[in-house]
């Protein structure tokens, strides 16, 4: 199996505009760090908006993840998790970090390595997220602070939840549930205040609250100009990197001045007819987390069949997954973390969100990778849209190779979502 | 429990002679074996009977509550002769083995004995499964019955947790008072905790005849009297166990090398006849059907739903939730107390999770010196390799990894 991917062409100013600037900020947080102000390392479940309002620089394991894959060091890291007992085959994508840390040459992880963390944090969301998290305190001497994953065990639940989950979400979110959280972020803003001598302030929450709506707002009319614009003028291979970056950064205002200007320069390509392939004949839906290592798979595609991956949870979520409206700032926030593996594994929300999401971007055919999509495959399936299922893991290419995703999806698109495209363009489905 | 004009009150059923089985056995033994083994046998049994039986998946269900609404609490243990593929591939649900057995088995209808059926929240895939047939249901493909519902008990060391976990107590009592018709006193609860309770007692006493200097009881036994707990009436269960211990003491003494289990839950014998048929003598295990079922007490408090949500809130850390430490201390800590000669840490290929337990276990044993053996094996895969294994062990001693 190949272990270096094709490398992608960005079509954005800003897409190499903000991993320009994501680069120098990381030069800073490492700065920082020898500096020896405190540096978390936070899950992207975590209530980023808290360590923000508190003004301690936060490293997202997940995009830390994926940089690691990008630069091909992720065989690496899973190594240095062999070698030190632990497994290399459960929660990969939240390891690599820790597969790091372990490995005996420090620096040598991307743009200079991840300064050693001074706190861990994140919720508890499966059976080893926690025990990751544990075993990197373990091995960097960090404290980690973990919250809980509830469950709403309510049998009837609402499926259209992107419609009303930013502004009711007292409605439908289990008050219990809430409150849970909110204490837990008490709890976690008393520990801060205690460890790194920060002091809280419930204006400075309210701050970074409003600017990340407010870049969440931009991510929407973003999404919206993408799924309805025919062709696209815009793909995954730039708006999965453009909205991932600023959306660790959220609620700062670069975050929101970066959100914006995603939504110019797509609107502008939008109003100048400028697509992310001209010839589009079909538009694809990509499940699952990103490939990193292996960008320009996605673009191979568009040279081949004229296929345009339109939509990849990330501008998705981005979009419908975090927009939340309330006067109380931790009640508020609580309500954006305490769903958010719903919307991506809870088949009830995910699959009436993913087909909501396949019709309004006009997809012809899904792609899912690594994703719990029993219900989803049927709910797209059932509205004329095929998927195909490949069971890999994002960042572990032992268990994929570019070249034989090529062929798999190629062969699907030739077999399966041409057709389906077809009776798009005829006007049929 | 019954109701009479009165109002609630709590009095053991009226058949009390050791019988609570489909069919007599010979022995107290046997009773137990074919309860544990075959839970949905018996729930069968149970329902027959027409008392309500509440069907059980995961460890956190109090079984106080049930028993305090005058239902029959049984816990469900997968089967691996299952055919998951029943209903086609359902791999991408991500259910593990376990999970995906009881889904299928509820759909082809062999769950129709359960009027209510309960999960919790202990393991990632029994939350999974409950979303599942959240889903089913609303599509109109889950069969009518048993009902379902969903307990969610955390685990996290915080008094915001215990808080948490003592509203969806508080939650799941108000569901039972629906479900029976009734209102659950403060009576019930006391007397269902205290009758749990003394159930905890004499598999503490079962377990000390079982790891004592001369073994009255094999491991396979211990999994039948430990899922028997679970599975029987409660007061049947005392009434056997008890019969069971008054002779124990004239039992044969069990030789073997002596082992702890730890690591991944034995869902049913076969991997403990592998162990002890290579000459091994399982004497205590970390796992769901061993000492964690028994050894914590629910505090008797005086609301006693205050204890039940700090019992099943807390207590010994499970392989599932508990921290990468907690579990190397308590393995050892469990290990050291059963006098083990070696621990044999089984991992199933889909409890991948728990192999980050891994290295601190390695070491904390490595300190005291008890040699660990480690397996990684398919749930429900022939056992010969572990046979060979343990064997290997057993007649060269050490050093086996």
């Amino acid at each position: 199996m190949s272990n270096s991917g094709t490398r992608s062409v960005k079509g954005l100013d800003v897409t190499s505009e903000f991993s320009a600037y994501q680069r120098q900020w990381f030069a800073d947080l490492r700065e920082r760090s020898a500096g020896g102000e405190p540096i978390a390392v936070v899950n992207a479940d975590a209530p980023h908006e808290i360590f923000r309002a508190m003004d301690i620089p936060y490293v997202v394991v997940q995009w830390w993840s994926s940089l690691i894959s990008a630069k091909q060091q992720a065989a690496g890291c899973l190594e240095a998790l062999r070698a030190a007992g632990y497994p290399d085959n459960n929660e990969q994508y939240s390891a690599l970090g820790l597969g790091e840390a372990l490995s005996n040459e420090n620096g040598a992880g991307p743009w200079g390595g991840l300064p050693r963390p001074s706190i861990l944090s994140g919720i508890v969301t499966t059976d080893g997220s926690s025990k990751v998290l544990e075993a990197w305190s373990r091995e960097t001497g960090a404290p980690c602070f973990l919250f809980e994953s509830t469950v709403d065990g309510r049998l009837s639940i609402e499926t259209q939840w992107w419609e009303s989950l930013p502004w009711e979400w007292s409605k439908l979110l289990e008050p219990g549930r809430l409150k849970l959280m909110v204490a837990e972020f008490e709890d976690l803003i008393g520990f801060l205040e205690r460890t790194f001598d920060r002091r809280f302030s419930t204006t400075r929450l309210e701050e970074v609250m409003a600017l990340a709506n407010e870049q969440l707002e931009y991510y929407r009319k973003t999404r919206d100009l993408v799924a309805r614009r025919v062709p696209a003028p815009v793909s995954v291979v730039d708006t999965m990197p453009a909205t991932m970056v600023p959306q660790w950064h959220r609620g700062s205002v670069w975050g929101r001045d970066a959100a914006k200007a995603l939504f110019d320069e797509v609107e502008a390509r939008a109003d100048a007819g400028t697509a992310a392939c001209q010839d589009e004949q079909i538009r694809l839906m990509w499940l699952g987390r990103g490939l990193w290592a292996s960008m320009g798979l996605y673009q191979h595609f568009e040279r081949e069949y004229g296929a345009v991956f339109v939509w990849s949870m990330y501008l998705g979520l981005a979009a419908d997954g975090y927009l939340r409206y309330g006067d109380d700032p931790l009640a508020t926030l609580a309500a954006r973390f305490v769903p958010l593996i719903e919307v991506l594994r809870m088949p009830t929300w995910s699959s009436s969100w993913h087909a909501k999401e396949a019709t309004l971007h006009q997809i012809d055919g899904a792609i899912s990778l690594g994703e719990e999509d029993y219900f989803s495959v049927r709910r797209l399936e059932s509205q004329g849209v095929p998927v195909l299922r490949i069971d890999a893991n994002n960042v572990d290419q032992s268990t994929w190779s570019e070249e034989a995703l090529i062929a798999q999806i190629g062969q699907f698109i030739e077999e399966r979502v041409r057709p389906a495209a077809e009776r798009r363009h005829g006007g049929s489905r | 429990m019954v109701i009479d004009g009165e109002g609630t009150r709590s009095v053991p059923p009226a058949v009390l002679d050791n019988t609570d089985s489909p069919m007599p056995f010979a022995s107290d033994l046997e009773t137990m074996a074919a309860a544990s083994f075959d839970p949905l046998g018996h729930a069968a049994w149970h329902a027959e009977t027409g008392r309500p039986v509440v069907g059980i998946i995961g460890f956190d269900v109090p079984h106080e509550l049930v028993v305090a609404a005058g239902m029959v609490p049984v816990r469900l243990r997968a089967d691996p002769a299952v055919d998951r593929q029943r209903f086609g591939d359902l791999s991408a649900m991500a259910l593990d083995p376990i999970a995906t057995c009881h889904l299928v088995r509820l759909l082809r209808g062999d769950f129709d004995c359960f009027d209510r059926l309960i999960l919790s929240h202990d393991r990632g895939s029994d939350a999974k499964l409950f979303f599942v047939l959240r889903e089913l249901r609303r599509l109109g493909e889950l069969p009518d019955r048993p009902s379902v519902a969903f307990l969610d008990i955390r685990h996290l060391p915080h008094r915001t947790t215990a808080e948490y976990n003592r509203m969806r107590i508080g939650e799941l009592t108000a569901q039972f008072e629906e479900w029976a018709g009734h209102p659950i006193g403060r009576s019930d609860l006391v007397e269902a905790t205290a009758l749990c309770n003394a159930n905890r007692r004499l598999l503490k006493s079962f377990q000390g005849l079982r790891s004592g200097e001369r073994p009255r009881f094999s491991g396979v036994d211990s999994l039948a009297a430990i899922g028997a707990a679970l599975v029987m009436d409660k007061w049947n269960f005392q009434a056997t166990i008890s019969s069971l211990l008054e002779g124990a003491e004239d039992r044969t003494a069990i030789g073997g090398v002596r082992v702890f289990a730890s690591g991944s839950s034995a869902e049913d014998a076969s991997l403990y006849q592998a162990i002890e048929s290579a000459g091994a003598l399982v004497v205590g295990e970390d796992h769901d059907f061993g000492d964690r079922s028994f050894e914590q007490l629910v505090p008797e408090t005086d609301d006693p739903l205050d204890g039940i949500a700090q019992a099943y809130g807390g207590g010994a850390p499970a392989a599932s939730w508990g921290g990468i430490a907690a579990r190397a201390e308590y393995t050892l800590r469990c290990a050291r107390r059963s006098g083990a000669e070696a621990v044999l840490s089984v991992l199933f290929d889909h409890d991948a999770a728990l192999a980050w337990d891994r290295p601190a276990s390695r070491q904390a044993l490595a300190e005291v010196g008890i040699p660990l053996i480690e397996i990684e094996t398919p749930w429900g895969a022939p056992t010969g390799s572990v046979e060979r294994l343990v064997r290997s062990f057993v007649e060269h001693g050490g050093g086996v990894r």
